[in-house]
């Protein structure tokens, strides 16, 4: 393929247009295919060196990454944080340059710190990929999300998708929110206002925070794990208050007057933003999403690496 | 010590020689003459096309980690990097370890900075330790020196801990300086709140948390009858607020930091953690509120919110980086940058020197014959770029290294000290 991206990193999804975002679609739906063969492996990214760098816990994100590496025939090395010299004390800048030292082609970021990809890209010369940065963005994750509505509308026209829960927090809602956006969507997000960053309308969005509302508006719901690990401070009294008014049941989906495609970025909580019959209806495409995510990872990490080829 | 300054115009309105051009003569730290021709030549003589002196410039605030934090900043460097920008004195908070919380520790700042190039002049801590809980040994600090009394860059959060300071002050007529952040508000917040922070993840301090406390400030003033200064505003709610407070007739001052006149948070949008700063970068709108505040008098002056880190502290993750900017060098630059077309060079001299001395109480030292020589020459025109060892501090956190900038201050002398650029001077 001819094509490439505007970019060398990945950063976020306000950093690249709205060309780069079907450019990976394409290479996407190519590399779905390959995954749905026999031999699931192809040799595009041989000899290229990638690490997976986890300065934050992660199962699907970074199993899913592993798995688009490999399937592209890549060398790849993990490192996660709680084994490692950022308890010594080392500084990001350090730990980081001592593995490119090592011939590393291209680095997978997850940070806590938003703008730590940034701040990398600025510093080394590696491609950067930001598998989420703190409440900043997760791009890939906002690509294999628009990815899935793709296939299963066929287009972004007229498509409104909400968002919904804790936005605040939220590094895939941000990213979301621009991909959406970009791809044409009318977007709104819902949840209660303290978990609902003042401004957000700046963004091109609607707020709510009526949830039933909400849900007779859009096609697609794309419900949101409340960050429990991420909150210092209490945004709302009670789990128990939240699933009763904003999580979503059977009985308020059957309720509506037509059928909404549930998502979900996972983990979930169950009982919490979801009731398991919804979770595991044929409403949701949660797993759909789990399986796009690897075909787009592979896309990313194709077009990023192929200027090098 | 004979220094010479050829066809200088003088900007000063103390003086009688104000708005003309003249030769100065400077002799051993005083003005020997100022006539149109000094006749003879002499081995040290400044001239410059465009070269104008004014009383020197006193910055407001600067932070200084001596004693405490040498590796940071000493009184040294702090005083070098002062001359570079064109200041004969600093104003300096209180905010080293230990605090300037007694006698001693302003008598040793005195000491120490009677032979350096720019002068220091304390502010005392109003609360012990800057904790903003019980009151210092205020009189005490005054008569040893101390200009002002605040907690510096901890806003004191406590409404009864300001009042007391506030009325204690009295005592000997004495001013309360106070920078404005309600910290429980955007308690988090690293750059200002809006579009920006919201696109970007980042948590916001939204202006909110700063006018709150402007506004209790004020109230807490008018009921105390005392004075205030309002140190560093950075949104367009604090320029109303501090406005309609002056028709009042308050006796009240406030300051903006320089690099809020020029920079807004769009510049964030790159996480440059050099631009990571308290109060934050706001908005355009702020900005522009702030630069007319400026011009209809609301502000009385600039500052550099000189603020040295150590890269070890800067050159991290944004989030992890400290606060702070070093500005003592590219004072001058930024107000030209940030005034705009409202620029003049009365303007400029009035909120770099004649204001902060007022509001302070440190003498105007006049362009006349006879008189100590307490002189910043500069040039509006005058283009440049700062690199990285022209920088006198002992960080280098600056955001403008590299960048072309316009009007450069190009000596001090403050008495039988001299300071002149490079190249100038050799006669």
């Amino acid at each position: 393929m001819e094509l490439q991206l505007s970019t060398k990193h990945l950063l976020g999804i306000k950093y690249i247009s709205k060309e780069d975002i079907d450019l990976i679609f394409e290479t996407a739906d190519n590399f779905k295919e390959v995954i749905n063969r026999p031999i699931k492996k192809v040799p595009s990214l041989r000899d290229v060196t990638i690490a997976n760098l986890f300065f934050e816990n992660s199962t699907r994100t970074r199993i899913s990454f592993e798995l688009a590496e490999k399937r592209l025939s890549a060398d790849t090395v993990n490192f996660s944080a709680s084994a490692s010299s950022v308890k010594k004390g080392e500084t990001l800048l350090d730990t980081v340059n001592n593995i490119l030292s090592m011939k590393v082609d291209m680095v997978v970021i997850r940070h806590p710190a938003p703008g730590a990809p940034t701040f990398l890209a600025n510093h080394i010369d590696a491609n950067i990929i930001n598998a989420g940065d703190g409440t900043h963005e997760h791009p890939t994750q906002a690509l294999l999300d628009a990815f899935s509505i793709r296939e299963h509308f066929g287009s972004f026209k007229g498509i409104k998708v909400a968002i919904i829960g804790d936005i605040l927090h939220s590094r895939v809602a941000l990213s979301n929110i621009f991909c959406l956006k970009k791809l044409g969507a009318e977007v709104t997000v819902c949840g209660p206002p303290t978990l609902i960053p003042k401004h957000i309308e700046s963004l091109g969005v609607a707020v709510s925070y009526n949830v039933r509302e909400t849900l007779e508006w859009c096609d697609v719901a794309n419900v949101l794990r409340i960050q429990l690990e991420r909150q210092e401070i209490k945004y709302f009294p009670s789990l128990r208050e939240y699933s009763q008014y904003f999580g979503i049941n059977r009985e308020l989906l059957n309720s509506l007057k037509s059928e909404v495609v549930i998502m979900h970025p996972g983990p979930i909580n169950r009982g919490v933003e979801l009731t398991s019959d919804v979770a595991d209806s044929d409403q949701s495409i949660i797993l759909e999403q789990v399986e796009n995510g690897v075909a787009v990872r592979m896309a990313v990490l194709y077009l990023l690496a192929a200027p090098r080829a | 010590m004979t220094l010479l300054l050829r066809q200088v115009k003088i900007i000063d309105p103390t003086s009688a020689h104000d708005g003309q051009v003249k030769d100065v003569l400077i002799r051993n730290g005083k003005i020997a003459a100022i006539r149109k021709r000094v006749p003879g030549s002499f081995k040290r003589t400044v001239a410059h096309e465009g070269l104008m002196i004014s009383p020197g410039w006193i910055d407001v605030g600067t932070f200084i980690g001596d004693p405490g934090m040498e590796h940071i900043e000493t009184m040294q460097s702090a005083s070098k990097a002062a001359a570079a920008g064109g200041f004969t004195g600093m104003v300096m908070l209180p905010n080293t370890e230990p605090a300037l919380q007694s006698k001693s520790e302003i008598e040793y700042i005195l000491n120490r900075s009677r032979s350096m190039i720019s002068r220091v002049f304390p502010l005392g801590a109003l609360t012990k330790a800057c904790q903003g809980n019980e009151m210092a040994e205020l009189v005490d600090m005054h008569h040893a020196g101390a200009v002002g009394f605040t907690d510096g860059m901890h806003s004191i959060q406590e409404a009864g801990v300001l009042l007391r300071g506030l009325e204690y002050v009295k005592t000997f007529g004495g001013i309360v300086v106070n920078h404005p952040d309600t910290e429980d508000i955007g308690a988090q917040g690293m750059i200002h709140e809006g579009s920006v922070s919201v696109s970007l993840g980042l948590v916001g301090k939204p202006d909110l948390a700063e006018a709150l406390m402007v506004k209790r400030d004020i109230d807490l003033l008018r009921y105390s009858n005392s004075r205030l200064h309002v140190l560093n505003i950075s949104s367009a709610k604090s320029v109303k607020l501090v406005r309609s407070a002056k028709t009042e007739g308050l006796n009240l001052s406030c300051s903006v930091p320089v690099m809020n006149l020029v920079e807004t948070d769009e510049r964030m949008l790159g996480f440059d953690s050099n631009l990571k700063v308290r109060p934050p970068l706001r908005s355009e709108s702020d900005r522009i509120a702030l630069v007319e505040g400026i011009a209809d008098g609301t502000i009385d002056f600039v500052t550099s919110n000189h603020q040295p880190v150590e890269v070890e502290r800067k050159k991290l993750e944004f989030a992890y980086a400290a606060y702070g900017s070093i500005g003592l060098q590219t004072v001058l630059p930024l107000l030209i940058k940030g005034l705009g077309r409202k620029k003049s060079p009365e303007r400029i001299v009035q909120l770099l020197s004649l204001s902060p001395r007022r509001h302070f109480n440190l003498p105007v030292p006049s362009i006349d014959q006879g008189k100590m020589a307490e002189i910043t020459l500069f040039d509006l025109n005058s283009q440049w770029e700062l690199s990285q060892d022209k920088i006198h501090s002992k960080s280098l956190n600056s955001a403008y290294v590299g960048i072309p900038l316009k009007g450069r201050s190009l000596g001090v002398v403050n008495g039988e000290k001299v300071h002149l650029r490079d190249g100038l001077g050799s006669g």
